[in-house]
């Protein structure tokens, strides 16, 4: 029932989005067309933050009931957390490089993004290569755990070291002088994204969950 | 109006990106699903046949 | 008590008659701020600012020494399946957690008590009072390092390219302690010698520290 309602209301929030960020929003005064890239890219740099959390939440469960399905939450949420990260940096040089003239600046939340990306990247890594599921379960969500704790520290380590040693913001426009028309693009297109993620996590979370009857079907096969 | 390549460029990332990941979430999916149709079928046959 | 450090005390006994370990990370530490000084010419820097790059070449070395140091200290448990003999004692996964944490940070600080020297000599820095900061400084972050190095050095032992998935799971994760790192070292060697701010140096430990003491068990068991 919720994949039917995702199925319609996920790309249907995705056209309106894209008419709210490139019809809808005012074009910005000094960045010109360009600017339009923001829309998409703070979305998907948040919904990151909430993959990862996600993450963090299902790495916990997952120590203290060991029920799988919150271990597949969590590595479901880490692969489609990694693309929306993705897409946060490479959208971000992507406007970083005509506005600002360079691909990329260690300022806060670049740098912030990377890490992120860099722990789920390195989660995900661990699952590839442990052999024994019920191993690569536990120690994932040790890992997991350890990055959820992580990143907060991150967060204020990298924001007092900025604030000790100041560099150009990139975007810092967005909290200051946002026409009230652009929050609502940002919101319309936030909306959207984060649909997207649910809508791919759930798909995601359907193919492990075929995993395991094709695991169950087999053994089925097999003793027969 | 150079820089609406920029533009261009990224929303090209951010289509290519999730589409890309879309179907290819379709794909595994329709993979998984032939091979549980085939278990299934090969299932059904062993019980028909004593 | 007793029985982490009697471990600890094995750890160095079997370290002190091998020799490899933490000679091999003097020898990295060495190396690296060796590569560091070629790979610096190219900018062309003015002599006056070199002494800056000092706390930024001693945290590399530290921390490409410490990845070096804990594959070793744990190549060396899983050597002959002593790790199963240390499951069996007496002794709860916390305690066995923290003589491991405690034998890597004894054996990171050796290689640290090299190489701090040496960045003062490659960087012409002035011995002096401030020394005592720069020294806590290290001691902190090493203990870092050997917190959150020891549980993911358990936890990339099960992987099939253990040595190689360490860091790549260990350097993410342990650059908000090198940068506070970093920062409190050079504000030690800074002009003023005032004391670092070491608060999230300390807060990285003891969070860290906490969350793998609780959660080892689920690193080794079978």
């Amino acid at each position: 029932m919720t994949d039917r309602v995702l199925n319609v209301v996920t790309p249907l929030s995705f056209v309106t989005a894209l008419y709210f960020a490139f019809v809808y929003a005012p074009t910005e005064a000094t960045m010109g067309t360009v600017q339009r890239i923001f829309y998409f890219h703070v979305s998907a740099g948040i919904t990151s933050y909430v993959a990862f959390i996600v993450v963090g939440v299902g790495s916990l469960m997952y120590l203290y009931s060991r029920d799988p399905k919150w271990d597949r939450l969590a590595y479901c949420s880490a692969e489609v957390g990694v693309l929306f990260a993705g897409i946060n940096i490479l959208m971000g040089m992507l406007w970083a490089k005509p506005i600002w003239g360079i691909w990329w600046t260690w300022d806060a939340r670049l740098t912030l993004q990377l890490l992120l990306a860099l722990i789920f990247v390195s989660y995900l890594m661990l699952g590839a290569y442990v052999a024994d599921p019920m191993k690569r379960a536990s120690l994932q969500a040790v890992v997991g755990l350890l990055g959820a704790a992580d990143v907060p520290i991150n967060y204020m380590a990298i924001r007092w070291w900025r604030g000790q040693h100041p560099e150009p913001v990139i975007a810092g426009g967005e909290g200051s002088g946002l026409d009230p028309d652009m929050y609502i693009a940002l919101g319309v297109a936030f909306v959207a994204v984060i649909l997207l993620y649910t809508y791919l996590l759930r798909k995601r979370l359907a193919i492990e969950a075929s995993h395991e009857q094709i695991g169950y079907l087999e053994q089925l096969v097999a003793s027969r | 109006m150079t820089n609406l390549n920029w533009l261009v460029a990224a929303y090209s990332v951010l289509f290519i990106l999730l589409f890309g990941y879309t179907i290819r979430l379709a794909l595994k999916q329709k993979h998984i699903d032939r091979r549980i149709d085939d278990l299934r079928r090969r299932l059904e046959s062993r019980r028909d046949a004593p | 008590m007793k029985p982490i450090f009697t471990l600890v005390l094995k750890d160095i006994a079997i370290e002190l008659r091998r020799k490899e370990s933490v000679g091999a990370m003097i020898m990295f530490a060495l190396l690296v701020m060796i590569v560091f000084n070629f790979a610096i010419e190219a900018a062309n820097m003015d002599p006056a600012v070199r002494p800056d790059l000092a706390p930024g070449v001693l945290w590399v070395a530290v921390t490409l020494a410490a990845i070096l140091g804990l594959n070793r200290s744990l190549a060396i448990d899983l050597d002959n399946d002593s790790l199963q003999g240390l499951l069996l004692a007496p002794l709860s996964r916390g305690s066995l957690y923290l003589s491991k944490v405690l034998s890597n940070f004894i054996f990171i600080l050796v290689a640290d008590a090299i190489a701090l020297p040496l960045v003062m000599v490659f960087y012409d820095l002035d011995p002096d009072v401030r020394l005592f900061w720069v020294a806590l400084v290290v001691v902190l972050g090493t203990f870092g390092f050997a917190v959150v190095g020891t549980i993911l050095a358990m936890v990339s032992s099960h992987t099939r390219m253990s040595e190689v998935m360490l860091p790549v799971l260990l350097i993410p994760l342990t650059i908000p302690l090198i940068l506070s790192s970093v920062a409190a070292t050079a504000t030690a060697l800074g002009p003023d010698g005032e004391a670092p701010n070491m608060n999230l140096i300390i807060g990285f430990d003891i969070i860290f520290l906490v969350i793998s003491y609780l959660v080892f068990d689920f690193v080794v068991e079978e």
